[in-house]
Protein backbone atom coordinates (compact mmCIF):
# COMPACT_ATOMS: atom_id res chain seq x y z
CA UNK A 1 0.00 0.00 0.00
CA UNK A 2 1.49 3.36 -0.96
CA UNK A 3 2.44 5.78 1.78
CA UNK A 4 0.45 9.01 1.93
CA UNK A 5 2.55 12.05 1.14
CA UNK A 6 1.51 13.69 4.41
CA UNK A 7 2.84 10.79 6.45
CA UNK A 8 6.00 10.65 4.37
CA UNK A 9 6.63 14.32 5.09
CA UNK A 10 5.94 14.07 8.82
CA UNK A 11 8.14 11.01 9.17
CA UNK A 12 10.96 12.77 7.35
CA UNK A 13 10.60 15.81 9.59
CA UNK A 14 10.67 13.63 12.70
CA UNK A 15 13.77 11.81 11.45
CA UNK A 16 15.45 15.13 10.81
CA UNK A 17 14.65 16.49 14.28
CA UNK A 18 15.75 13.27 15.99
CA UNK A 19 19.02 13.17 14.10
CA UNK A 20 19.94 16.83 14.52
CA UNK A 21 18.68 17.40 18.08
CA UNK A 22 19.61 14.21 19.94
CA UNK A 23 19.51 15.90 23.37
CA UNK A 24 15.77 16.53 23.09
CA UNK A 25 13.13 13.85 23.48
CA UNK A 26 11.03 13.74 20.32
CA UNK A 27 7.47 12.48 20.08
CA UNK A 28 4.95 12.37 17.29
CA UNK A 29 1.17 12.38 17.38
CA UNK A 30 1.00 12.73 21.15
CA UNK A 31 -2.46 13.45 22.56
CA UNK A 32 -1.73 13.55 26.30
CA UNK A 33 -0.60 16.69 28.05
CA UNK A 34 3.08 16.95 28.86
CA UNK A 35 3.87 16.62 32.55
CA UNK A 36 6.62 19.19 32.92
CA UNK A 37 7.34 18.10 36.50
CA UNK A 38 8.05 14.46 35.79
CA UNK A 39 8.90 13.92 32.14
CA UNK A 40 12.35 14.21 30.65
CA UNK A 41 13.13 17.64 29.24
CA UNK A 42 13.77 19.24 26.84
CA UNK A 43 10.97 17.66 24.84
CA UNK A 44 9.65 18.22 21.33
CA UNK A 45 6.28 17.12 20.03
CA UNK A 46 5.71 17.13 16.27
CA UNK A 47 2.15 17.29 15.00
CA UNK A 48 0.77 17.74 11.51
CA UNK A 49 -1.90 20.39 11.09
CA UNK A 50 -3.42 21.84 7.92
CA UNK A 51 -3.33 20.35 4.43
CA UNK A 52 -4.12 22.81 1.68
CA UNK A 53 -4.46 21.84 -1.96
CA UNK A 54 -3.91 23.88 -5.11
CA UNK A 55 -4.89 22.17 -8.36
CA UNK A 56 -4.23 25.23 -10.48
CA UNK A 57 -0.48 25.48 -10.08
CA UNK A 58 0.50 22.76 -12.54
CA UNK A 59 -1.56 20.70 -15.00
CA UNK A 60 -2.00 17.12 -13.80
CA UNK A 61 -0.55 17.80 -10.37
CA UNK A 62 -1.72 19.11 -7.04
CA UNK A 63 0.52 21.37 -5.02
CA UNK A 64 -0.10 20.83 -1.35
CA UNK A 65 0.96 22.92 1.59
CA UNK A 66 1.46 20.81 4.68
CA UNK A 67 1.25 22.65 7.99
CA UNK A 68 2.96 21.26 11.05
CA UNK A 69 3.84 22.47 14.50
CA UNK A 70 6.72 21.62 16.77
CA UNK A 71 5.95 22.19 20.44
CA UNK A 72 8.94 22.51 22.72
CA UNK A 73 8.97 22.05 26.49
CA UNK A 74 11.73 23.14 28.84
CA UNK A 75 12.33 22.92 32.59
CA UNK A 76 15.15 24.59 34.49
CA UNK A 77 16.15 25.63 37.98
CA UNK A 78 15.52 29.33 37.36
CA UNK A 79 12.95 31.42 35.54
CA UNK A 80 15.63 32.99 33.38
CA UNK A 81 17.01 29.56 32.62
CA UNK A 82 13.65 28.53 31.19
CA UNK A 83 13.42 31.64 29.06
CA UNK A 84 16.91 31.05 27.72
CA UNK A 85 16.25 27.34 27.28
CA UNK A 86 13.13 28.04 25.25
CA UNK A 87 15.02 30.48 23.07
CA UNK A 88 17.82 27.97 22.55
CA UNK A 89 15.53 25.06 21.75
CA UNK A 90 13.35 27.12 19.43
CA UNK A 91 16.36 28.49 17.57
CA UNK A 92 17.70 24.95 17.21
CA UNK A 93 14.41 23.71 15.76
CA UNK A 94 14.25 26.57 13.28
CA UNK A 95 17.85 26.03 12.28
CA UNK A 96 17.20 22.35 11.64
CA UNK A 97 13.96 22.77 9.70
CA UNK A 98 13.68 26.18 8.05
CA UNK A 99 15.00 26.02 4.52
CA UNK A 100 15.57 22.27 4.66
CA UNK A 101 14.30 20.09 1.83
CA UNK A 102 13.87 16.36 2.41
CA UNK A 103 15.65 14.16 -0.11
CA UNK A 104 12.33 12.66 -1.14
CA UNK A 105 10.64 13.18 -4.50
CA UNK A 106 7.53 15.24 -4.13
CA UNK A 107 8.53 17.08 -0.99
CA UNK A 108 9.71 20.66 -1.00
CA UNK A 109 11.30 23.09 1.38
CA UNK A 110 10.16 23.60 4.95
CA UNK A 111 9.35 27.19 5.80
CA UNK A 112 9.10 28.87 9.18
CA UNK A 113 5.75 30.53 9.86
CA UNK A 114 6.17 31.86 13.41
CA UNK A 115 6.02 30.83 17.04
CA UNK A 116 4.47 31.55 20.41
CA UNK A 117 6.24 31.27 23.73
CA UNK A 118 4.96 30.89 27.26
CA UNK A 119 6.55 30.74 30.70
CA UNK A 120 4.21 29.02 33.11
CA UNK A 121 3.38 31.27 36.04
CA UNK A 122 4.03 30.24 39.61
CA UNK A 123 0.35 29.55 40.29
CA UNK A 124 0.55 26.87 37.60
CA UNK A 125 4.00 25.40 38.13
CA UNK A 126 6.26 25.65 41.16
CA UNK A 127 9.17 24.51 39.02
CA UNK A 128 10.34 26.94 36.36
CA UNK A 129 9.03 25.58 33.06
CA UNK A 130 7.57 26.75 29.79
CA UNK A 131 6.75 25.90 26.22
CA UNK A 132 6.75 27.18 22.69
CA UNK A 133 4.86 26.25 19.58
CA UNK A 134 6.69 26.79 16.33
CA UNK A 135 4.64 26.68 13.14
CA UNK A 136 6.03 25.54 9.81
CA UNK A 137 4.81 24.64 6.35
CA UNK A 138 6.15 22.36 3.63
CA UNK A 139 5.37 22.12 -0.06
CA UNK A 140 4.38 18.71 -1.39
CA UNK A 141 3.57 17.85 -5.00
CA UNK A 142 1.64 14.80 -6.13
CA UNK A 143 -0.27 13.65 -9.21
CA UNK A 144 -3.79 15.03 -9.30
CA UNK A 145 -6.01 13.08 -6.93
CA UNK A 146 -3.25 10.80 -5.66
CA UNK A 147 -1.57 12.30 -2.56
CA UNK A 148 0.90 9.45 -2.19
CA UNK A 149 4.62 9.09 -2.39
CA UNK A 150 5.39 8.85 -6.13
CA UNK B 1 -9.39 35.81 69.38
CA UNK B 2 -12.18 35.40 66.85
CA UNK B 3 -13.66 32.05 65.92
CA UNK B 4 -11.87 32.23 62.57
CA UNK B 5 -8.54 33.01 64.23
CA UNK B 6 -9.05 30.12 66.64
CA UNK B 7 -9.88 27.77 63.81
CA UNK B 8 -6.82 28.79 61.78
CA UNK B 9 -4.57 28.45 64.81
CA UNK B 10 -5.95 24.99 65.53
CA UNK B 11 -5.50 23.85 61.92
CA UNK B 12 -1.91 25.08 61.77
CA UNK B 13 -1.10 23.55 65.17
CA UNK B 14 -2.51 20.17 64.15
CA UNK B 15 0.49 17.97 63.38
CA UNK B 16 -1.50 16.08 60.75
CA UNK B 17 -2.11 19.25 58.78
CA UNK B 18 0.40 21.90 59.78
CA UNK B 19 4.13 21.60 59.44
CA UNK B 20 7.01 23.60 60.92
CA UNK B 21 8.77 26.08 58.69
CA UNK B 22 10.87 29.22 58.92
CA UNK B 23 10.21 32.50 57.22
CA UNK B 24 12.56 35.35 56.46
CA UNK B 25 13.16 38.39 54.36
CA UNK B 26 16.77 38.04 53.29
CA UNK B 27 19.18 38.84 54.85
CA UNK B 28 17.17 38.96 58.11
CA UNK B 29 17.25 35.92 60.40
CA UNK B 30 14.72 33.11 60.13
CA UNK B 31 11.47 33.39 62.08
CA UNK B 32 9.80 30.11 63.10
CA UNK B 33 6.25 29.60 61.84
CA UNK B 34 3.81 26.84 61.09
CA UNK B 35 2.41 26.41 57.61
CA UNK B 36 -0.23 24.36 55.86
CA UNK B 37 1.02 23.15 52.50
CA UNK B 38 -0.90 22.38 49.35
CA UNK B 39 0.46 20.84 46.15
CA UNK B 40 -2.26 20.94 43.51
CA UNK B 41 -1.49 19.50 40.10
CA UNK B 42 -3.45 21.14 37.34
CA UNK B 43 -3.71 21.46 33.62
CA UNK B 44 -1.90 24.44 32.20
CA UNK B 45 -3.58 26.27 29.38
CA UNK B 46 -1.31 25.71 26.45
CA UNK B 47 -0.64 27.62 23.27
CA UNK B 48 -3.17 25.76 21.19
CA UNK B 49 -1.21 22.57 21.30
CA UNK B 50 -1.27 19.73 23.77
CA UNK B 51 -1.01 21.85 26.86
CA UNK B 52 0.86 20.73 29.91
CA UNK B 53 0.41 19.56 33.46
CA UNK B 54 2.45 20.69 36.44
CA UNK B 55 2.28 21.00 40.18
CA UNK B 56 2.28 24.24 42.11
CA UNK B 57 3.25 24.67 45.75
CA UNK B 58 1.51 26.98 48.19
CA UNK B 59 1.79 27.46 51.93
CA UNK B 60 -0.58 29.21 54.29
CA UNK B 61 1.10 30.93 57.21
CA UNK B 62 -0.52 32.65 60.17
CA UNK B 63 -0.04 36.39 60.00
CA UNK B 64 0.62 36.47 63.71
CA UNK B 65 3.61 34.14 63.34
CA UNK B 66 5.51 36.57 61.18
CA UNK B 67 4.26 39.95 62.41
CA UNK B 68 5.22 42.69 61.63
CA UNK B 69 6.38 41.37 58.26
CA UNK B 70 3.98 41.23 55.37
CA UNK B 71 5.23 38.56 52.96
CA UNK B 72 6.21 39.63 49.48
CA UNK B 73 7.99 38.29 46.42
CA UNK B 74 11.60 37.56 47.25
CA UNK B 75 11.00 36.42 50.80
CA UNK B 76 11.92 32.88 51.64
CA UNK B 77 10.45 29.88 53.40
CA UNK B 78 12.59 27.10 54.83
CA UNK B 79 10.79 23.76 54.52
CA UNK B 80 12.43 20.50 55.48
CA UNK B 81 15.82 22.07 55.10
CA UNK B 82 15.10 23.44 51.62
CA UNK B 83 14.77 27.15 50.94
CA UNK B 84 11.78 28.02 48.76
CA UNK B 85 11.42 31.38 47.10
CA UNK B 86 8.14 33.18 47.68
CA UNK B 87 6.80 34.32 44.33
CA UNK B 88 3.51 35.82 45.46
CA UNK B 89 1.61 36.40 48.69
CA UNK B 90 -2.09 36.98 49.26
CA UNK B 91 -3.60 37.98 52.59
CA UNK B 92 -6.98 36.59 53.50
CA UNK B 93 -9.82 39.11 53.81
CA UNK B 94 -9.67 39.03 57.62
CA UNK B 95 -5.94 39.55 57.73
CA UNK B 96 -5.37 36.38 59.73
CA UNK B 97 -3.21 34.43 57.29
CA UNK B 98 -1.15 34.68 54.14
CA UNK B 99 -1.19 32.31 51.21
CA UNK B 100 2.34 32.05 49.86
CA UNK B 101 2.98 30.84 46.32
CA UNK B 102 6.34 29.11 46.29
CA UNK B 103 8.89 28.35 43.59
CA UNK B 104 10.96 25.19 43.43
CA UNK B 105 14.31 25.24 41.76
Amino acid sequence: MPTPLRETALAAIADRLAAELPDAVLERARRAQVDTDKEAMPRLVLTGTDWEADETAEPGSTHYTLGFVVAGYVRDTTDLGVEQGLSDLHASVVTVLAGWTPAIDGLGEAAEQGAEFRLYDTYESAKPAGEFIARFSMLAIAPLGAPYLP
Amino acid sequence: MSAFASMLAAVHADTNIGTPADFRRPPDPWVPARVVLSRPTDTIGGLGGLGARAGSLAATVLAGDITPLEPQRGDELLLDGVVRRIEDAERDPLGLSWRLVLAEG
